[in-house]
């Protein structure tokens, strides 16, 4: 099941919009990055990781052709395909040379392109691919807002600063940052919306932000009827917000540090 | 016995009873698990000995099988051929020396644990050699000398490709720099490019782009382009690179972050960092390249300051070139990045907010030991004052959001550093927040104007890397700027002598005691304006008598003649006696192999069979007539079948004009340059006009060079984008093709020759064939006449 947002997505990939593999570079190349560290167990150095991770989304230009979105592959599950498929082709081609031969053509498994009970889901990388998504969401959000209005947030539920700290830091009443703060999460709501449907193929993917915390549409809940937020939805969003953020800071740290040696 | 007791003592022994089953089943666990742990570490330890010693022989017999190659290679005349074995034998043995490392001593370490202890060894030791410095001296046959200066010492290169070279410059250097009132100059670094070196021409073209920048500045004391190399000479700044004093400070501090000394050292060297930001801003100048290894801490303690190095990359505002991703990931806004995949031109964007972005980054890495890999999602957890975590945050904002000018971070900036306690400013105290970023730029711009009437020399801070300030404002309907401009006045009516008034001097030593309490005053200095202007209008008693004016223009043309023709000379030496001499390396392999070869007896003896085999050429001398398939994008490529010959004969006159852009990665191979040489030749002589050569010392090819370089931007060679970008360009000139010789083309590392003219192109490795796979497209292309 693609969304309109998935399939101009793949549309722009497939011709070649920079700014689209940007993007997906910019989004998931550290999970792609650690994931490849994870396979090559210290096997393979920092400036491989970071080589592959780039072949991984060049190796996608070409299979972008050939997907298949009727077959029911998740995204994580296409990406992780590349990403193994180029971590073999480098062993395989280190391998060959090693032998003193040349490059053979390798082939590519395109199996992964239907949905597969049988294949184990590795939750840490899925985790990660998730949190890649919100963090692509709250960056949307710190370029689309307000610099003070987007600090605010930050300072409040990032950084995790008390609504009375973060009035007297920024010169505001309380109940300013209250507002402010809805206005910046209604935002991310709506972002986060429009990332998790342009990088899901499945209706599994597209429902991880409810399993994950993240009401998207706080209103229709219940009754189903129109009104305001309720405040312990709002709350449960930003604990949920705060915690992905940070994991995801954890994974970057840990990107980091291999980047570092 | 009570009922109410014995009830108790049931549940007092059902739960002691659970509570030391619970203790078993831990305990139980535990063990297993330690158990299981152990087990493991030991199987581990098993597999990675077999594998390591396996790794270790297959390493020996390659060892063996390239030192014989070398041998083989030596004894048939292949100096090339011996010199790539012989590589390839020291990367082997390099890989059995790890394995033998391994083997004895690091997976036992692992075994027990202990892996840690040997982080120095696997980790910081590789590090560090790979960061040491150059060789002291440059080879005089690569680089050759420099007149003037005598070099004491070399510095790691970056990321330009140049190599680094401390000098002192001899009495007439220093009495040339008096002349030319840029004061004493103890110590100067020479940034040099040579061809010869591994060096490329897009590496100078870069660089000396650069180069006009750098000199309206002041920076560059001087500077010489030949035919083989570019170099230039800047004054040498004594100091470790802020990365290392950050990580000083680091050492000393506790785990949650910098002292309040160290935090004061932040942000005076973030105070430095935008002062020179801001000069070369209203310079109208983009440094683009702003990080801690670019940025070198002179002096200690409260009198240390930050200069700003390398101008690499330091691009006009103005400029109408595309922009080009290049600086370093995690201190260049990735912004940046997007609007060079755009394709936008310089101009069309605020280089000087990329700059306040590696400023935020900079204050960033000096605040929490680390770079900011989240851009401006990163997180700051080390102790840090609330108005300077919303300083770095800001200046890393998404680009319509930040800080519009160093200046306005700059004014922000001195406001928490004036506190007497910068953890109570609260960033509603930033002028910024409060007044806007307007008024917060206008106080430094205030500040400017009220230290411009103070003295200040241009003398002494000629060439120092952080370039002086510019103060003249760059509106010139402003009164202000033309206070304290230089003047010409005349003092004689009948000599029409004049004199230069009006030259500002340096205001001293702008750094005083640094402290919160201390708010340091914008140095303003006219240099650039006013260096120009007192050079044109120099008085007349400094003039030499006529005649001894033209002895020294004779002098200049004869050595310049003289120049001229030891560079000819020295490039007929280079044609008529090329040879590869063959280094070190290849004489240690041809030892080795010579005691393998002895010890090997027959297997070498079978190896030397096999590979003789594999050692002729796999391409006939003869060519043969090809098969030429065109493809639906106006590719040609071409088969060869076994049976009939070209007949070269046959082939009519060329006419065609082709740019040559050499894009191969050093080190050229010298067989190969001998190749091309040859196949540019072969096509020349049937009337190919070529514009540039393989070392490319036309100017119009440098410039046409630079020009398709900006037009390509950051699409890499084996994208399909590519072509059709050359072929773009070639629609706006008046030449007819563009011929890259690179190793880059679709995945291949195979030096290959790509020949792109309007209609059609191809991609050819360069062997004896592309000659004629070139001429075929240039046929299809229809410009080979009858």
């Amino acid at each position: 099941m693609l969304t309109n947002m998935t399939t101009s997505f793949i549309a722009r990939l497939r011709a070649n919009d920079e700014a689209a593999w940007f993007e997906l570079w910019e989004t998931f190349g550290p999970v792609i990055r650690i994931q490849l560290s994870r396979w090559g167990r210290g096997r393979i150095g920092v400036e491989t990781v970071r080589d592959l991770s780039q072949e991984t989304l060049a190796a996608l230009s070409n299979s972008i052709e050939r997907y298949d979105p009727a077959r029911g592959a998740r995204f994580s599950t296409w990406l992780l395909a590349i990403a193994k498929h180029v971590l073999g082709d480098e062993i395989d081609r280190r391998m060959a040379l090693k032998r003193g031969g040349g490059k053979a053509d390798a082939q590519f498994d395109e199996t992964w392109m239907k949905a597969d009970a049988t294949q184990g889901v590795d939750e840490i990388y899925e985790a990660s691919i998730f949190c890649a998504k919100v963090e692509a969401a709250i960056r949307m959000v710190e370029r689309e807002t307000d610099f003070t209005d987007f600090s605010i947030y930050r300072m409040r539920v990032l950084d995790g600063q008390s609504g009375k700290d973060v009035a007297s830091a920024i010169g505001v009443s309380e109940p300013t940052i209250s507002r402010k703060l809805a206005k910046v999460r209604s935002v991310l709501r709506a972002r986060l919306g429009e990332v998790i449907a342009t990088y899901s193929f499945t209706k599994e993917e597209l429902a991880e932000a409810e399993r994950n915390g993240l009401s998207l549409n706080p209103n229709s809940e219940g009754s189903g009827e129109a009104g305001p937020a309720d405040k312990a939805v709002d709350v449960l969003f930003d604990d949920a917000i705060a915690e992905i953020y940070h994991r995801q800071m954890q994974l970057r740290a840990e990107d980091e540090q291999a980047l570092l040696g | 016995m009570n009922p109410i007791t014995s009830i108790l003592s049931v549940v007092l022994v059902v739960i002691v009873g659970a509570i030391a089953l619970a203790a078993v089943i831990f305990l139980f666990i535990k063990l297993f698990g330690i158990t299981f742990l152990v087990l493991r570490n030991i199987f581990r330890f098993i597999g990675e000995e077999i594998t390591d010693t396996l790794r270790f022989i297959g390493a020996i017999l390659a060892s063996i099988l390239f030192a014989l190659l070398v041998i083989l290679s030596i004894v048939i005349g292949r100096w090339s051929a011996s010199k790539h074995y012989s590589g390839a034998l020291m990367a082997e043995l390099h890989s059995a020396g790890r394995c033998m490392y391994r083997i004895f001593i690091g997976n036992i370490a692992r075994l027990f644990g202990v892996s840690k202890a040997l982080e120095g060894v696997e980790r910081r030791v590789p590090e560090m050699m790979a960061a040491a410095p150059t060789r002291d001296k440059p080879s005089k046959k690569r680089v050759g000398t420099f007149e003037g200066y005598t070099i004491v010492g070399s510095l790691k290169g970056g990321g330009s490709g140049g190599r680094l070279y401390i000098a002192e410059p001899d009495d007439t250097k220093q009495a040339v720099f008096a002349k030319r009132k840029i004061g004493k100059v103890d110590q100067v670094v020479i940034k040099v490019f040579s061809l010869k070196d591994g060096s490329s021409l897009p590496q100078i073209v870069r660089e000396s782009r650069a180069l006009d920048a750098a000199r309206s500045l002041g920076l560059v004391l001087e500077h010489e382009m030949t035919s083989e190399r570019f170099f230039y000479v800047m004054r040498y700044v004594p100091g470790e690179s802020l990365s290392v004093v950050t990580q000083r400070m680091h050492t000393l501090s506790s785990i949650e972050g910098l002292g309040d000394d160290h935090l004061r050292s932040v942000m005076g060297y973030g105070e430095d960092l935008l002062v020179a930001l801001d000069t070369y801003h209203n310079a109208e100048l983009w440094h683009k390249d702003v990080k801690p290894d670019n940025i070198i801490v002179d002096g200690h303690g409260k009198d240390a300051k930050a200069h700003l190095v390398d101008f690499g990359l330091v691009t006009p505002m103005r400029s109408a070139m595309t922009l080009t991703t290049h600086g370093t990931e995690y201190f260049r806004d990735p912004e940046l990045v997007r609007q060079a995949l755009r394709g936008v031109k310089v101009h069309q964007i605020d280089g000087s907010k990329f700059d306040v972005y590696g400023a935020g980054a900079v204050m960033f890495s000096m605040i929490e030991n680390s770079f900011p890999a989240h851009g401006g999602l990163s997180q700051l957890t080390k102790r840090c004052p609330e108005a300077l975590r919303w300083i770095v945050r800001r200046a890393m904002a998404e680009y319509d959001r930040r800080y519009p000018s160093a200046a306005a971070m700059l004014a922000d900036l001195r406001v928490v550093m004036s506190a007497p306690d910068p953890f109570k400013v609260k960033p509603i105290d930033l002028p910024s927040v409060s007044q806007g970023d307007v008024a917060a730029a206008n106080q430094i711009e205030s500040e400017r104007y009220e230290s411009f009437d103070e003295p200040a020399s241009f003398g002494e801070s000629a060439g120092t890397p952080v370039p002086p300030r510019v103060g003249a404002p760059m509106n010139p309907d402003n009164d202000a700027a033309r206070v304290g401009r230089p003047r010409a006045r005349l003092t004689s009516w009948w000599s029409g002598r004049y004199a230069v008034s009006g030259t500002p001097t340096n205001q001293g030593n702008r750094r005083g005691a640094r402290g919160m309490g201390s708010l340091h005053k914008a140095k303003v200095n006219v240099q650039g304006h006013a260096e120009r202007v007192n050079r044109s209008l120099r008085d007349v008693d400094d003039r030499k008598p006529a005649a001894q004016q033209v002895k020294d223009a004779r002098r200049r043309a004869r050595q310049m003649r003289l120049r001229a023709s030891e560079r000819i000379n020295s490039v007929r030496r280079g044609k008529q006696s090329y040879s590869n001499t063959p280094g070190a390396t290849v004489v240690f392999a041809g030892v080795l192999g010579m005691a393998v070869l002895f010890a090997g007896g027959i297997l070498g003896l079978a190896m030397f069979t096999s590979v003789f085999h594999h050692s002729k050429p796999m391409i006939p001398s003869t060519p043969q007539m090809p098969v030429v398939v065109v493809r639906d994008d106006g590719r040609v490529m071409t088969t060869y079948s076994e049976s009939s010959m070209l007949n070269l004969g046959g082939l009519k006159e060329v006419d065609a004009q082709v740019l040559v852009v050499p894009m191969l990665s050093p080190p050229i191979d010298p067989e190969l340059v001998i190749e091309i040489e040859a196949g540019l030749a072969a096509l020349g002589s049937m009337g190919v006009e070529w514009i540039g050569d393989l070392s490319s010392s036309d100017d119009q090819a440098i410039r046409l060079t630079a020009e398709l370089a900006n037009t390509i931007g950051s699409i890499p060679m084996g994208s399909s984008a590519f072509i059709p970008k050359i072929q773009q360009w070639l629609e706006t000139k008046s030449f007819d093709g563009v011929l890259v010789l690179g190793s880059m083309f679709g995945g291949s590392l195979e030096p290959s020759a790509m020949l792109v003219m309007d209609e059609f192109h191809t991609i050819v490795p360069i062997s004896e064939r592309a000659v004629y796979d070139l001429l075929l497209v240039l046929n299809r292309n229809g410009y080979i006449r009858d």
